[in-house]
């Protein structure tokens, strides 16, 4: 019936706007999925994820640009003939059918023969572990139960692209962490393309290929979830993705950055911005013992504790150095660093491995 | 000045040994406290009392009692073997369906649409079903008679435009009937079935969509079956209202269409026979109440009805 | 055109492919409203035959209805009545949902339905009823009478509002006031009733036009000089189509409708605050 598809297709999303009256939701937004690949689109409430989710799927239509899975252009398709399969972020279950016949329902559309439509309603709900469930009612079941009826339904009629909206955020974290690693192992066996969408960044560095950080309806950075953490490219990404604490530099006269009358690196080429900040990661930072010896390799803060706040398995602290900066650091509670030692009001001295700062340049958001 | 609530004030000896406060004394004061609330309704109370109780009850009584005051079933036998009053029951049911099925056909579509329209203007045109509601009964029965007369204004527009050519009878008959009723009972009919509507998750639709639902398909196979609660409540109530119409059938149909409260109005008009009045009141009582059991067990049944989809 | 291709939902049916059920709907609307206003260009009509578009106008009708006094006695009487009912009824049924609402006791199911019986029982029998026990006490044709029946049919109105209105309404400011020292009933009288002043004014005015609009009760109950204007419009409706009643439908459309708008003013007065 269906002519021969590959497992998965590849998106393009290209010049993107959509706008409602004078807000702009996506504003010329371009993003390439690979055939395959899990996607997440990260951002905060109101930046423009969901509607680029609801346009790939056919939900809303934008003002001007071009969807495309693989080599078909889907920009004008209507949503029911786009092929993808879709969990909403409350499910979106249909309260009055049963488990089986919510997972049946695209099968029955696509009038699939009742012996193996009823196979593949079977494999799906094995898949999610739900097989005992199939004559249950929807009202029966628990969020954990209908999340995964929700996820069956959309992976049983096989599409090649999959969209998921915020489908964890409204289970307890413990479920939610659960399903984290169920998913990204029902993403490996089904090998779909799948975009993604969250506004956790521990969520999305958890489960995905690439990260899509958006924000204003913009794409602030692309990459891997190794190359967002350690490599933000501006500062809201920095800012959105873990604590950072926020340290202006100065120029020299030799194009270096300099803190502190230290040289921390120099001005990188090709970039145009004026004012730049080091950007730093909270456990990047270390104490130092008073009568340790300074080595070249490290950048150092000295200051007083202002903040001291105990976490179980770590400590947060916050300093401020003396040109009144605030330094966020994370330290392990069980290293060799005495932290009941340490109390708010004392002066410390916090150091950083060179290769482990981030200098992004100011203003470019 | 001490502190007074509902619970009244603790004096020492309330505290057992521990300081705390005795069970049986927080009970004692929580139930005082909730029977003076539930006192607040006693005016009410005594209203209804009144009013319906004791009269309805008395008509019970009456209804067994014969022309000489001895306890008897003459009254409902009478019911049962004249035909008269055969044909007032059979009038009854079928305007009370005819107009509840015309409610239905006519309401959906209008139910929907409301239900379509985005949040600013769905107050504009609600105005159009309330308008009706918050105008005299009397008045819109009136309006109808004056515009299905002979030469009123239906019948003439008609014969303008040439949709037919001699007036044709459209008041004090079954028709004229029906379309008063159906006019009155549009909105009960629709108030409900768009609360209905409206509580229809969008996203479900959505989701028969992206499954690869049409926009025909979503609608019949998701969006109608999630909307016939509101549909049975909705007819429900335009049903039992019809039962016990007395006013628009009484104007616009001409003396030949009788429904129950008409001949219990004119056993008392012309016989001041309270025996028979009052057994048909009780049988349109009995009626209703059924229908609204049946009506009650049947909506909690409706999950299982869904179910066989 | 461009409004015709633009979807009309999120499963992008346009408004195109709507159109019929735009006008079908159309059309149902315009229907209900017509009957409801046509009584009011036929009333200044100047013939006998009330006709549309009036011939020649008129107000011959009004003249007719303000020269004859039973009309203008009926019409004194109605208002008496709706507004004695309004003054009973209004009070009544806040008390009563207040009460029911707030106590949450088990009793308060039971009597929620029996307060709610005369929506349920048909109004006729209520009618027949009040007719024969008013009878045996010797208050037909009285005022009060008529005002006692029509203020049980409007009490669940007013129960139902009341109630609907506390539902949204955080009940918690009570036990605050509580626990800075009122008494119950000083919280009830100070926090509470000004933030349901709306409500109750919507109640209170469907409590008047419920009696002023009721035809069936005051047919049996109300009667030679105390005759409502209701009970009077519907014997001369059956007799004749008297188009005097055109006028009359005419004021108290007017009537209702200004009040229904009057009230939808302050309340949005009320919520711009």
């Amino acid at each position: 019936m269906v002519p021969d598809r590959p497992a998965s297709l590849s998106i393009s999303v290209t010049e993107l706007t959509k706008s409602y009256g004078n807000f702009y939701a996506l504003n010329a937004v371009s993003i390439d999925v690979k055939a395959g690949e899990f996607l997440t689109l990260l951002g905060p409430s109101g930046s423009g994820k969901t509607t680029l989710l609801m346009a790939i799927a056919g939900f809303n239509r934008p003002d001007s640009g071009q969807i495309c899975f693989g080599d078909s252009d889907v920009t004008l398709m209507p949503p029911h003939q786009r092929e993808v399969g879709m969990v909403f972020q409350n499910y979106a279950l249909f309260p009055h059918m049963s488990v089986f016949e919510n997972v049946a329902f695209p099968l029955k559309l696509r009038k699939i023969a009742k012996q193996e439509k009823n196979q593949k309603v079977m494999d799906a709900l094995n898949t999610v572990q739900l097989s005992d469930f199939a004559n249950r009612r929807i009202d029966q079941l628990s969020g954990g139960q209908r999340q995964r009826v929700a996820l069956a339904r959309a992976f049983v009629f096989g599409p090649t692209i999959l969209l998921m909206d915020e489908p964890l955020s409204a289970l307890d974290k413990k479920l939610r962490e659960e399903m984290q690693i169920e998913l990204k192992q029902l993403h490996r066996k089904l090998g779909v393309t799948t975009v993604y969408v969250t506004h956790d960044q521990r969520e999305a560095l958890t489960m995905s290929d690439r990260i899509a950080v958006i924000n204003d309806g913009e794409v602030k950075q692309i990459g891997t979830p190794r190359e967002i953490y350690n490599r933000p490219a501006n500062s809201f990404v920095a800012s959105f993705i873990g604590e950072s604490s926020f340290i202006p530099l100065v120029r020299d006269a030799k194009g270096g950055l300099v803190y502190d009358g230290v040289r921390i690196a120099d001005l990188p080429s090709g970039q145009s911005a004026k004012a730049w900040s080091l950007v730093i990661r909270p456990e990047r930072l270390s104490m130092v013992a008073a009568k340790a010896k300074i080595q070249s390799s490290k950048l150092y803060f000295k200051g007083i504790i202002t903040e001291l706040v105990y976490q179980g398995e770590t400590a947060l602290m916050m300093m401020e150095t003396g040109e009144g900066e605030t330094l966020i650091a994370r330290m392990n509670t069980r290293s060799g660093d005495d932290i009941d030692s340490l109390a708010e009001g004392q002066n410390i001295t916090l150091s950083i491995d060179k290769k482990d700062i981030i200098i992004i340049p100011d203003g470019a958001t | 000045m001490g502190r007074h609530d509902g619970g009244g004030i603790m004096a020492k000896g309330d505290h057992n040994s521990r300081g705390a406060l005795g069970a049986k004394k927080l009970r004692a004061a929580e139930r005082k406290e909730a029977a003076m609330l539930l006192a607040l309704t006693i005016p009410a109370i005594i209203v209804v009392a009144l009013i319906i109780i004791i009269p309805v009850g008395w008509l019970f009584s009456l209804s067994f009692l014969d022309e000489t005051g001895q306890f008897s079933l003459a009254n409902y036998q009478k019911m049962i073997e004249y035909k008269s009053y055969l044909r007032v029951f059979r009038t009854t049911f079928n305007v009370s369906f005819l107009t509840t099925f015309l409610c239905i056909l006519i309401g959906y579509p209008l139910a929907y649409f409301l239900s379509q329209m985005p949040r600013k203007y769905v107050g504009l045109f609600m105005l159009t079903v309330l308008l009706p509601f918050w105008t005299s009964l009397l008045v819109r029965t009136y309006a109808w008679l004056v515009m299905l007369q002979r030469n009123g204004l239906i019948n003439n527009f008609a014969i303008d435009l040439g949709i037919w050519d001699t007036p044709i009878k459209l008041a004090h008959n079954l028709n004229g009937t029906l379309i008063g009723m159906v006019h009155i009972m549009l909105p009960f009919l629709v108030l409900p079935l768009y609360a209905a509507m409206q509580r229809i998750d969008r996203n479900t639709l959505q989701a028969a969509a992206n499954l690869g639902a049409t926009p025909i398909q979503t609608f019949w196979q998701v969006f109608v079956p999630l909307s016939l609660p509101g549909v049975v409540a909705g007819s429900l109530i335009v049903f039992v209202l019809c039962l016990g119409f007395y006013v628009t059938p009484a104007v616009l149909g001409g003396g030949k269409v009788i429904m129950v409260s008409m001949q219990i109005t004119a056993i008392l008009e012309d016989q001041f026979n309270w025996g028979a009045a009052s057994a048909l009141g009780v049988v349109l009582l009995v009626a209703t109440f059924a229908v609204l059991a049946l009506a009650s067990r049947f909506l909690k049944l409706d999950s299982v009805m869904f179910g066989r989809h | 055109m461009s409004w015709l291709t633009s979807a009309a939902s999120e499963t992008q049916i346009t408004h195109g492919d709507r159109l019929w059920l735009y006008c079908l709907a159309g059309l149902i609307m315009f229907l209900l409203v017509v009957p409801t206003v046509i009584v009011i260009p036929m009333s200044f009509s100047d013939s006998q035959y009330l006709e549309f578009p009036p011939r020649d106008w008129s107000l011959r009708w009004y003249d007719e209805y303000l020269e004859t006094p039973r009309w203008i006695r009926a019409t004194i009487t109605s208002l008496k009545v709706a507004f004695l009912t309004m003054l009973v009824a209004t009070p009544f049924g806040t008390m009563a949902a207040y009460g029911l609402f707030v106590s949450g006791s088990r009793y308060g199911k039971a009597i929620f339905f029996l307060l709610m019986t005369p929506m349920i029982v048909p109004v006729i029998l209520i009618a027949i009823g009040t007719f024969y026990v008013f009878g045996k006490v010797g208050i037909v044709n009285s005022i009060s009478g008529l005002v006692l029946a029509h203020t049980v049919l409007s009490v669940p109105i007013v129960m139902i509002i009341i109630t609907s209105a506390l539902r949204t309404y955080d009940l918690n400011q009570e036990r605050v006031a509580q626990s800075l020292g009122s008494t119950r009933i000083r919280a009830f009288f100070e926090i509470t009733l000004p933030q349901l002043k709306f409500s109750i004014l919507t109640a209170a005015l469907l409590a008047f036009l419920t009696s002023f609009d009721e035809v069936i009760i005051s047919i049996f109950l109300s009667g030679g000089g105390n005759s409502t204007l209701t009970k009077q419009m519907f014997s001369a409706l059956r007799d004749y189509i008297d188009p005097t009643i055109a006028a009359i439908s005419t004021l108290m459309i007017v009537l209702s409708t200004g009040l229904m708008i009057g009230l939808q003013l302050i309340g949005h007065k009320d919520s711009r605050d």
